[in-house]
């Protein structure tokens, strides 16, 4: 089991992966938009995060260059062509919208033990 | 036909002449019916262009460059917003009042004349040309950023759809489960279908316009 954050600004897509991660035996939390987003990463301190890349006002590639060497980050984009710049940034994972349960579990998957270790935030 | 125009009088009379040409412009353009708004602020650089056109020992031709690049610059900044047939007929009066101004100066009668015309049609031909590249340049670039935006958009529900369905496929999850799977496959389809609705042509008329 893992610690996994959800930081998206779209609540049925976020509500969804945290029904799919939690039936894979995750611990999931999910950032409510208009929450300080470090602050909500900081109280939680999950092992993987899932990053939308455009986090409404918030951008996720902001998010990702303070924290993309400090945690594995899996980022989610309906933006395909992002891919290079998020894992410039320190994303271990990307996964392009829309993608199934299992393209899902196997990126917080692969990003909990394919990845070097991280220091915990 | 190349023309060599160096040293020619009418630079000079472009010159002298150039804040009455632009006022015999503006009311003739008024006359016609049009309100002047398609060369709206880019008259006076057309006037210094063509003059400059006329200066250099150069073909018109390559010198038309001069007045294009003018042309294209105030296309692109207008965007869409201006009728390419107003900016046709604009420059149409624009010819019109500086033939009438060589007239006047009995330029007529002088070997150049010809060279005038062509002067001024070479030009106005690339201005319109010109004109109609970037209008249609910016609108495939608005198509491309809707359809790129749209595009975004439709991924998100259908992200939520296809998670949500592969969820109801599994055996055994509890029944709160199922039931809000349910319910975010039914509230994506709604999403999907009302961004495709807003996306979509109105009419049959405009598909087939389109």
């Amino acid at each position: 089991m893992a610690r996994v954050m959800i930081l998206d600004d779209e609540p049925d897509l976020a509500e969804i992966c945290t029904l799919v991660l939690e039936g894979a035996g995750h611990l999931v939390a999910r950032w409510r938009p208009g929450e300080p987003v470090l602050a909500s990463i900081a109280r939680f301190r999950p092992d993987v995060i899932l990053l939308d890349w455009i986090l409404g006002p918030v951008r996720g590639d902001h998010i990702l260059a303070l924290i993309g060497r400090e945690a594995r980050v899996v980022v989610m984009s309906a933006l395909h062509g992002v891919e290079p710049a998020a894992r410039s940034l320190g994303a271990v994972e990307f996964l392009p919208k829309p993608f199934s349960p299992d393209a899902l579990i196997a990126a917080v998957h692969d990003a909990l033990y394919l990845q070097p270790e991280a220091p915990n935030l | 036909m190349v023309a060599r125009l160096e040293g020619h009088p009418f630079a000079d009379l472009l010159a002298r002449r150039k804040s009455e040409i632009e006022k015999r412009w503006q009311e003739r353009v008024q006359t016609d019916g049009g309100d002047g708004v398609g060369l709206s602020g880019a008259l006076s650089d057309y006037l210094e262009g063509l003059a400059h056109t006329l200066s250099h020992p150069h073909a018109i031709e390559e010198e038309a460059q001069v007045w294009l690049e003018s042309a294209r610059e105030h296309a692109v900044t207008r965007g869409r917003s201006f009728d390419v047939h107003a900016v046709i007929r604009e420059l149409e009066i624009l010819r019109d009042v500086l033939l009438e101004v060589a007239l006047e100066e009995g330029m007529i009668a002088q070997p150049p004349f010809d060279e005038i015309v062509h002067a001024l049609d070479v030009p106005i031909a690339a201005t319109v040309s010109s004109y109609v590249q970037a209008r249609d340049s910016e609108a495939k670039r608005s198509e491309a950023e809707h359809i790129c935006f749209l595009t975004h958009e439709l991924r998100n529900p259908l992200a939520v759809a296809t998670l949500a369905a592969a969820q109801l496929r599994r055996m055994g999850l509890p029944t709160a489960v199922q039931e809000r799977a349910a319910e975010l496959v039914e509230r994506s389809l709604q999403r999907l279908r009302a961004l495709i609705e807003s996306a979509a042509p109105p009419s049959a008329e405009s598909w087939r316009a389109s």
